[in-house]
Order: C-alpha cells, then structure tokens, then sequence
C-alpha cells in the first residue's frame, strides 16, 4: 500500500486524547456568574470558543443536579437547583441594572396564540397517567427569541403544547414538541423531558406591525407563526395568558425503566419571590400557526389555523425562587420491589 | 456497493474540534435573528443526510484546514444522526412495531459486507475499533438489582461489565470518538440475556445527544484519552477535572483465556436500553440477540492480548458500589474491525407507561 507514507506513519498511532473542555474552566468554582456575552462575538475565535465551552460546562452542573434530583425517590421539590429556598440562581437586578439591560436590548419576544383542539381524542392520546383532561382543553403555539442582546445565551425556541390537569389538582402546559436550533439546548431539554430537535434554522423577525417566527427542517417549513396586528375578540384575556406556557410547564424525565414527571414551576397561583416580569411591547393580532402534517401533533389543530393571538418583548427582573416538582413516577422501580403492580406492558414476539 | 473512503487522517493530531457544528447566527438588528445549523445548501435529506454524500477526496482533507469543507462534513454528519434519530423515535413512538430492522428499511436490505480486499485496505490504514474491556463479579447484588427496571430481570449470573472503547471504524476522523460503557448483565422479558448501560462517558455533544434520546444514559466528560505504554494501556475520562472512570490494562497471564474470548466485545452488539416516551419508557434491545445469525460478516480481530484490568469509578457514582474500589480482574486488550453486512435488528421488549389515564 503506503502510497502516502507520511500518511501511514500518522495513522498507525493508537494514541488518543479527545478534549472537550479545557482543564481551567471544568470546575465549578471557575464559572463565575452568567456571562453578560460581551467578550464573545467580537471577531476572536479562541474567546468564542471558550465561552461556549463555559457554557457546556455549566449546563453539565445543572442537568446533573436535575438528574439527581428525579432519580432520588426521597425529593418532592427541587428549589433553586438544590441550593433550597431563598438562595436564588438569578439573582435580583435593580432598577438601574434593568434599565441599562433594557437599553441595551436585552429581553425575550414571542409570538403566542392558543387553539381549542380540533380532534379530543388525539388530544387525549397526549395525556399519559397520571396526567388528565383540563376543564377546558387548549393548545398553545409560540415561538420564542429568548435573551436578545447576549449572543452566548441568545436562542430561540419553539413550543407546541396541551393545557392538562396535573395530579396535584393544578393545571400546566405539557410540551409536545419543542425545536431549537443548537445541539446544546436539544440535549438539556431530551434530559428534561422536552421533546427538543435540533432545526435547520430558527428566525424570527418583527416588523411595526407583523412578527414571522419559522422553523425549518431539512428544508421544509416544519412550524411557523405569521402574526399581523389587528383587533381581536377579548384582549384581557390573551393578556392574562401571560406567556401561555412560560413558567408552568410538565414534562416527564428520563429514568432508566420509566419517567418522572416533573412540573418547572411551582403552579399558577403561587408566589416564588421573583420580581414580575417588565413587559417591554405587547401588540394584539392574529397569528397563523402551521406544523407539519406529517407531524403526529398536527391534527390537534386545523391546518394553518389562524387564532387571536399577540406578539410580546418582555425582561424578567430575576430573583425568588427557582422551584421544580416532582408530581408522579411512572415504572424505574427495581423488578423485585415493583412486581407485577408495574404498569408494563409487553409486545407479541414472533 | 459504495466506495471505501481513504481517508488522508491523521488520528493522532490534537484536534481543536468544534463541540457542535459551526452554527451561523445571523442578527442584523434586535428585531430580526436567524440560527442556521445545516444551511440550506445541505438540507437536503436524500443527498446530505449519508456519509455516503462525501467524496473520498472531501473526507481525506477534513481537518486540514479548509473551514467550508470541515462544515459540509459536520454538518452531513448532524443530518445523519438527526434521521437516525427521527427513525429510531418513530419505532418507539409506534406500539404497533415490535421490530426496527436496518433502520426502518426492513428485512433484505442489509448494509453492504465488505470483501476480504477491501478490509485489508482499510486494516493497513489504520482503521478499526480498540478497546479494553473487564467484566466483575458484582459487590452488591442488592444494588445490582435495584438498577434493573421490570420487566427486565436478573440474569443466572449477574456480572457487571466494564470498557471503554477508541472508536474510529474505517479511519474517518469525523467519525472517530471514544466511549466508556458500564453494564450489567440482564435477563429480558423474551428470555435472551443481554446489557443494560448504567453510564457511558463520550467527549462530544453530538453522541450525547444521540444517546439521550435512544436511552444511553451519556454525558459529555472534559476529556477522554486512550494511551499505550509498554505492556499496557490506559482509557481515562475527566469530568470536572476528576478521574471519574478508567480502565488500566496490564499485560499479563490469566485464569482462563478461553472464558474471556468468549465475551467477545462484552456488551457490543447485545445492549438492551430504555427510550423516553410521553409519560413511560420503551425497553429495546440492540441487536436480535445472542445466539442469533443476523448474516453479518464476522469482526476480525487485529489484535488481542490478556492481562489484567484496574477499574476505577468515581466513588460517588450512584453504580459505584457495584464493584470493589479499584477493582482489578482477569480482562483483555483488543483491536478488531467489522465486516459489515448483515441485518441491523433492535427489539422492542417492553413498555412502561406512556398511556392515557
């Protein structure tokens, strides 16, 4: 062979180190606080590349916290990561510092809108036990550009999600499917339940009265939301919406053998402590969802169903507590101590 | 049959690798962003979602500097794992499937086998899979028990599994990864034994991400190195600047040669993993199980030297305790690569939840 000797000499090596982290910025105690994104982006490299290595770093600390805590039958309540209540992760900005991040255009826009479902059944087919049917069954659309004016944090994110009745009497949004455009985010979120996809391309873009938010995957527009101002039926009740889904969602963790279903949030109607969030511009319209077809959600709603809807910008004010809870675990228990009370189910084998 | 890439590679190089593909973001002002991970020159599924989509000539010169080139291959390789991934979630997804044979294309369409020619072309450039491997009796068989899930149960004889494998089949550097496996013996519910991952280190996002999904329980380490010195090797993963796991492999005779062999990769090819579903978990076994002749062309072997194998877990490991601190047993060194060919089966075994109140 050796048609290229300097090549076969290289290549005989069995040696390997594969680095993905370099040694300074492994350890928690070297994280320091969230970046503000000011040293990336400015036409360095090795500075680009080591903000996102921090930032692999850091999301390493919190999904293992995460994982602890669901696979630890013991905890009910994750507050504030572990750190328990009153020892917030984000803490408080003062007025003065909220001004400065609002100038500088920091802030989350959204398009959001809420469907009533099209076909119950299918809806229904979403809801896994514990979960059950809400009062009023509803779907939620939005899209989010969250963290504009930090490049390192800045992403979007798409969200398509069912209103249901959580086992502790409390409703929340349960999410369906969730794109995001960076293999970072979709990690994070397949570890917490969030039925994430790492799309082509995620834009988003707002003009005066018009907002676009699209996604496309391998080519095709897989989810968008086309908002056009304009008057709309009951304006104080999108605006008690909020932001549909944002701060009250349920997703079930990975567990080996079963799930956990975990709310993010403590539940509507509580107090954690955090200042409200400063909503920055707030414009009522329609929005025109369109999903996929092929998508198994689709049929939830009508194809490109068009709904009063709104296009937000909003800051939060950080603080108060962060609270995660644990609301049922379905199998993951041992085979002796779960027997045949396990809710499992076995294939036909051939 | 598709042409064998010869690659130009040059494994041993440190690599300043990208932990993701090179996204663009593209922000003219506040109101307007677009992220861009596969441009819309590569988003096409047909003809960009294959390693088959690069040309011999495109995959010898990754990483030699020409940065448009490095990003077709990282993104064609993001395409690939992300219609793997859109196959595999739609077999679980569907409980009206049992099988998930290569890839959703069914039975007859095998991958293609390689000729006795083309393997001795691809051994003498290097390419292949190397490994240290042990397998121990458990410490803690209540323990042992506590990480098997019904309807999975234990085995005649549980025993825990350890490697860590140098990954670099047919020598393409975009391909080349190492991964550490800690398994344990299993019995399914259709009565074969197989391998359940209790946790498997890998150095990049993109195979963690691929893990999570089919059930891998994977993190990224800080680093992952395999390094051989006289008579021995060492497979080491860093996690937070910790030793959080290592395999140190000794040259040396052992009990019994024969026993060892016939574990072959250990878990390799017969692992057995749960899949996330809305509200549950899906069981599913990689590979049609032991004993059966799914036509592949056999692995050859390259190499294979006995020794003894120093096992160190991070103490704090939930699995820790499954086998002494610092274990060392009977285990072995090798260097093989596969023949390709043959059917790709998974199985599904088992579900847990996932169904409406």
């Amino acid at each position: 062979m050796a048609a290229n000797p300097k090549f076969e000499e290289e290549v005989m090596s069995q040696n390997v180190v594969t680095r993905s982290i370099p040694e300074e910025l492994v350890l928690p105690q070297n994280y320091g606080g969230p970046s503000d994104g000011s040293d990336v982006g400015k036409g360095d490299p090795e500075a680009d590349q080591r903000a996102i290595q921090l930032k692999l770093a850091r999301s390493r600390v919190g999904t293992d916290r995460a994982e602890r805590f669901v696979n630890d039958p013991n905890q009910n309540w994750s507050i504030n990561g572990g750190r328990g209540p009153g020892h917030s992760l984000v803490p408080s900005l003062t007025d003065d510092q909220l001004e400065d991040h609002i100038a500088r255009g920091l802030g989350t826009q959204g398009i959001f809108t809420v469907i009533e479902p099209v076909d119950l059944d299918l809806y229904r087919s979403f809801l896994s036990a514990p979960l059950q049917m809400p009062e009023r069954p509803l779907v939620g659309a939005t899209l989010l550009d969250m963290n504009s004016g930090n490049p390192i944090n800045r992403f979007q994110e798409g969200r398509f999600t069912v209103k249901c009745l959580c086992p502790d009497g409390l409703e929340s949004w349960l999410v369906v499917s969730t794109p995001v455009p960076f293999n970072l985010q979709c990690r994070e979120g397949v570890i917490w339940g969030w039925p994430k996809y790492v799309a082509d391309q995620i834009s988003f873009s707002r003009e005066e009265n018009s907002a676009r938010a699209e996604v496309l995957y391998f080519g095709e527009e897989r989810y968008s939301l086309d908002f056009a101002a304009g008057p709309v039926k009951d304006e104080a009740a999108l605006k008690a919406l909020g932001r549909v889904e944002g701060g009250n969602t349920v997703s079930w963790y990975w567990i080996q053998g079963g799930a956990v279903l975990c709310r993010q949030g403590r539940g509507p109607g509580f107090q954690n402590g955090r200042t409200a969030p400063r909503i920055l511009d707030w414009q009522a319209g329609q929005v025109k969802v369109h999903v996929r077809p092929s998508d198994p959600w689709a049929g939830l709603i009508p194809e490109d169903s068009v709904t009063d809807g709104y296009y937000s910008k909003f800051i939060g004010g950080g603080g108060g507590d962060s609270v995660m809870t644990k609301l049922a675990t379905v199998g993951g228990g041992s085979v002796t101590k779960v027997g045949s009370n396990a809710s499992v189910r076995v294939p036909e084998f051939d | 049959m598709a042409a064998i890439l010869k690659p130009e590679v040059d494994l041993d190089a440190s690599l300043e690798f990208n932990l993701e593909v090179p996204y663009q973001v593209v922000a003219p002002d506040p109101n307007h962003v677009t992220s861009i991970a596969c441009p819309p020159e590569y988003a096409d599924p047909v003809n960009y979602a294959s390693e088959l989509a690069l040309s011999r000539s495109e995959s010898e010169r990754y990483r030699t500097g020409d940065k448009e080139l490095d990003k077709k291959v990282e993104v064609v390789r993001m395409n690939a794992a992300r219609v793997r991934m859109d196959a595999i979630q739609a077999f679980v997804e569907d409980h009206s499937q049992t099988y998930f044979i290569n890839g959703g294309k069914g039975p007859g369409s095998p991958r293609n086998a390689l000729s006795d020619e083309q393997l001795d072309e691809l051994i003498a450039l290097g390419a292949g899979t190397q490994g240290v491997h042990t397998v121990i009796e458990p410490a803690d068989l209540d323990l042992y028990r506590s990480f098997i899930p019904a309807p999975l149960a234990m085995p005649e004889h549980p025993i825990v599994g350890a490697s860590l494998l140098d990954m670099n089949q047919f020598g393409r550097k975009a391909a080349r990864f190492q991964e550490g496996r800690f398994t344990i013996k299993v019995l399914c519910p259709d009565g074969l034994e197989s391998w359940m991952c209790i946790s498997t280190p890998v150095p990049f996002l993109h195979h963690t991400r691929e893990g999570v999904i089919w059930g891998w329980p994977k993190y990224v380490a800080d680093q992952i190195s395999f390094t051989h010195g006289e008579g021995s090797v060492r497979a080491e993963v860093l996690y937070q600047g910790e030793e959080r796991y290592s395999l140190d492999f000794t040259d040396g005779p052992v009990e019994d040669e024969a026993r060892l062999k016939s574990f072959g990769k250990v878990e390799g090819g017969n692992t057995v993993t749960w899949h996330w579903i809305q509200g549950g978990a899906v069981c599913v076994r990689q590979g049609r199980g032991p004993g059966i002749d799914v036509g592949n062309k056999p692995a050859r072997i390259l190499e294979w030297r006995p020794g003894q194998v120093k096992v160190h877990v991070r103490q704090s490991d939930p699995w820790a305790g499954l086998i002494a601190e610092d274990s060392v047993t009977d285990g072995w060194y090798q260097k093989w690569i596969g023949g390709g060919g043959g059917d790709s089966y998974w199985v599904k075994l088992g579900i847990v939840g996932g169904f409406p109140a």
